[in-house]
């Protein structure tokens, strides 16, 4: 814990002398403008991790690094009409159901990997099951888990036997990178000595755990991408992220510290870049518990009502994110613009309370996680505060994160932090939500039967998920999205845009999607990238 | 000498055999890697597999025994996350650890040894008291604002340095010299009083009195017997700065076991937690072991079996 305490604080150093001085510092820079740079230096607060697409490397980066070299079936991001998400093909050219547990998935023809080979339905079939044979299955292999059996149907055809009828397990593919055939005669250090793929970049070094450069590559089928170089290197530290760009030994630097956006847009030569919404912070309540008392609707809906969501934003986020309405916001499958969020009423928060029978409050223990998202702590005591205004009183308890899922699988919490970034199909959110938090075993032998909005959410759950369309599937999630909304089934708080630092040069923008790529993917699709720094999730 | 150095090996045997086992009990006591491991929706089910699949749902006392077993042959496991050899993950980045310990460790020594020279010869004088200032500020001073501070100046301003990361001689400068103002301060002032300490006996009045010069007298006679202390400090930092410059190693991107470590503890992956912590340890013993070795060279009358 000692070493968790100094690595917080150190994200808490004092920015604003550092950025008084950076400023003084732009002001002498330079102001004639300049070619677009065409070598972008990428700064991450997350290690860069292997470049085997079959391996775990317990690391974020595996999911938006490794595309840039070895493609997946399929992407999942805003659709080309711009008015929701979805998944997008990649290597796959579309899909089908040919029966409710089939998955037919066809190949573009005449992709080309950059050893030569080209891209059939047995290589997607070998990585398939590349991803799901090991003993120890990682996360990545258990998603692949759900399109069960891989056949090769055709030349550039394969056939997905699902283990069980699922219209969201599309959403799986986006997980099934393919390398070329070469790398099944290799082991993992073999391949990552020199790794190949389809995707727009080469590999020009890729050490495992250090800088990773890549170079555009020249024959690829949607022709060079944007720009020629690309260097990511792993920078834990948010200051120093902050420092490399004033420095202007980087380009990008992501998850930069809402302390320093001042700095940033203070300094002529950079702007922040924001993708509006990328993920959430809310609570989940135990629905079980009777002490304290919240497997009482009214008093859920009680917390609820005490939170103040838009001072939250405007004062701890400054202003970089938004109120959190229900568990889907702008972008999910099942999200409506219409689900007005819980209003800040304290009046109307006591009211419920008394009419539960606590018209003094309660109180209850909260353990949150401390420097793991952004601004969890100061999140999590403010809105102590406001809650505490109406007779709630929370005791907030940092902890690690090994400690919180613990706590969630023992069901041994009152309140439970969930932290959520934006993805398209909810099934694993509300899986997630509605029974991997709940123990229901140990839980019930404690606190009595599941209670009946979880029976009804459950169902709603189940019904959603065997829909025969996905246009159904949606209402499906919409309702289940109404309904814990209206029982308070969290306690819903904000959601934060994700946030970069970029010289204005390099004129970078995110492409909304579930992990952005770090060249130009505007370009690379033929689209004209928006003038904004503020790219939402969602056009509206 | 050689009795020393084995009955010292035994002792840091047991020493390093107590350490694993507690370090591992806490890690299992404190938190599930299965957790941390498995997909947000993963079932009981595929937890309890995972759970078997790595020996987790073992004893304990099993796992420890299967582990020293394992680790007596060099192999620590695979590190739960990367699948990587965890002896080889951590191996990985101990050079850059050497690297950074040991060029603070020398800019510490190399800068920190003469200023306490000179303030003891200068006792009670302008230097003096500068010295004892910049060696209070030294150890008063925060390692990350410093840190901070200098990639401010020599890397944003200046532009002389790089802001982070590790390639080559100029991105070491930095965090070596973030790394090493603590223990620069700490040998400043042990320097200072053992030479006081020194320069007040005898000895040294006997051989002033001979008409040696000062600067043998300093060093052949005064700086020798006030080496044991600082050689003692040295040794115990050094072995500190191999795994504990956490801070430095974050705020520089230093790719160093430190990081590497409290990343593992954080996530419960014992294998890397412990292949570290095996390493760190061994390499403790080792330094420790050629201190209670200098020690004999340098004052021949603790050498052992001597009265």
């Amino acid at each position: 814990m000692r070493f968790v305490r100094m690595a917080s604080t150190i994200r808490t150093v004092p920015l604003a002398i550092v950025g008084l001085m950076i400023v003084v510092l732009a002001t002498a820079w330079s102001e004639a403008a300049a070619a677009r740079p065409t070598q972008w230096t990428i700064v991450v607060s997350e290690k860069t991790g292997g470049a085997d697409p079959l391996s775990e490397h317990g690391t974020n980066s595996q999911y938006y690094l490794i595309p840039h070299v070895v493609e997946a079936l399929t992407r999942l991001e805003l659709l080309p009409n711009e008015r929701t998400w979805g998944v997008a093909p990649e290597l796959a050219e579309k899909w089908s159901f040919a029966d409710p547990k089939t998955l037919v998935v066809e190949l573009k023809r005449g992709v080309k990997f950059q050893n030569g080979e080209e891209l059939t339905a047995e290589h997607v079939k070998a990585a398939h099951d590349a991803f799901v044979a090991p003993e120890k299955p990682g996360r990545l292999g258990l998603i692949l888990k759900a399109l069960g059996k891989a056949e090769v149907a055709g030349k550039y055809t394969v056939k997905f036997h699902l283990p069980k009828a699922d219209l969201s397990v599309v959403a799986a593919t986006t997980h099934l990178l393919v390398p070329p055939m070469a790398r099944h005669s290799m082991t993992r250090e073999q391949f990552e000595a020199k790794p190949i793929g389809s995707g727009p970049y080469k590999v020009v070094d890729w050490p495992k755990d250090g800088t990773v450069r890549l170079e555009a590559w020249d024959g690829y089928r949607s022709g060079k991408a944007f720009p020629e170089k690309l260097i990511v290197r792993h920078v834990p530290e948010p200051s120093t992220r902050v420092f490399e760009l004033a420095a202007g030994t980087a380009q990008i630097a992501w998850n930069v510290p809402i302390e320093a956006l001042p700095t940033i847009q203070a300094n002529p030569k950079l702007e922040v870049v924001s993708l509006t919404g990328g993920s959430a912070l809310s609570y989940v309540i135990n629905l079980y518990k009777t002490t304290p008392p919240l497997r009482d609707k009214r008093v859920r809906q009680a917390m609820n009502y005490a939170v103040d969501r838009a001072a939250i934003v405007r004062t701890i986020l400054a202003g970089r994110g938004g109120v959190h309405p229900a568990p889907l916001w702008a972008g999910w499958l099942g999200a409506s613009p219409e689900i007005a969020p819980y209003t800040y009423d304290p009046e109307k928060a006591k009211a419920l309370l008394k009419e539960a029978g606590y018209p003094n409050g309660f109180a209850f223990n909260w353990t949150v996680t401390q420097g793991v998202f952004v601004k969890d702590v100061e999140v999590a005591q403010a809105v102590a505060n406001q809650l505490a205004k109406v007779g709630i009183k929370a005791t907030v308890q940092p902890a690690e994160r090994a400690r919180l899922l613990a706590q969630r699988s023992e069901g041994d919490y009152d309140v439970l932090e969930l932290i959520w970034t934006m993805s398209w199909h909810p099934a694993i959110l509300f899986s997630f939500t509605l029974h991997t938090s709940y123990p229901d075993a140990k839980l019930a032998a404690k606190w009595g039967a599941m209670p009946p909005e979880l029976v009804k959410a459950r169902a709603l759950m189940e019904e959603a998920g065997a829909a025969q369309s996905l246009d159904e599937m949606g209402r499906g999630y919409a309702r289940l999205n109404q309904l814990m909304r209206d029982e308070a089934f969290w306690l819903y708080v904000n959601t934060v845009d994700t946030l970069w630092g970029v010289q204005k040069d390099i004129a970078w923008r995110p492409y909304p999607a579930a992990f952005p790529s770090y060249d130009d993917y505007w370009h690379r699709t033929g689209k004209k990238a928006p003038e904004s720094p503020t790219v939402p999730l969602v056009p509206r | 000498m050689p009795s020393l150095i084995a009955r010292r090996l035994v002792q840091a045997l047991l020493a390093l055999v107590a350490v694993l086992l507690v370090v591992f009990v806490c890690l299992l006591a404190t938190g599930d890697a299965v957790e941390m491991l498995v997909p947000p929706d993963a079932t009981e089910l595929g937890k309890t597999k995972s759970r078997h699949a790595y020996g987790l749902d073992r004893p304990v006392l099993y796992q420890f025994g299967a582990f020293a077993w394992r680790a007596v042959r060099g192999d620590f496991g695979r590190s739960f996350f990367s699948d990587r050899p965890a002896l080889t993950l951590v191996f990985e980045r101990l050079p850059a650890s050497v690297e950074l310990a040991v060029a603070s460790t020398l800019i510490a020594i190399v800068v920190g040894v003469p200023l306490g020279i000179v303030a003891a010869v200068k006792r009670a004088t302008v230097v003096d008291q500068l010295v004892i200032g910049v060696a209070l500020l030294g150890q008063s001073v925060a390692s990350f604002w410093l840190a901070l501070m200098l990639i401010l100046w020599f890397g944003v301003m200046l532009q002389w340095l790089p802001v982070s990361g590790r390639f080559g001689w100029a991105s070491l400068v930095l965090p070596s010299v973030a790394l090493s103002v603590w223990l620069l301060a700490l040998l400043a002032r042990l320097t200072r009083s053992e030479m006081l300490e020194v320069l007040g006996q005898d000895f040294i009045r006997t051989a002033r009195a001979k008409g040696l010069g000062t600067t043998a007298l300093l060093a052949r006679h005064a700086l020798r017997n006030a080496l044991i202390p600082l050689v003692t400090v040295t040794g115990v930092s050094l072995g500190w700065q191999l795994g504990g410059a956490v801070v430095i190693e974050a705020v520089f991107a230093w790719p160093g076991l430190g990081t590497i470590l409290l990343e593992a503890v954080l996530r419960r992956d014992y294998p890397v937690v412990l292949a570290g912590v095996a390493v760190l340890s061994t390499v403790f013993v080792v330094i420790n072991l050629a201190v209670d070795v200098l020690y004999v060279y340098i004052d021949p009358r603790i050498r052992p079996g001597r009265a």
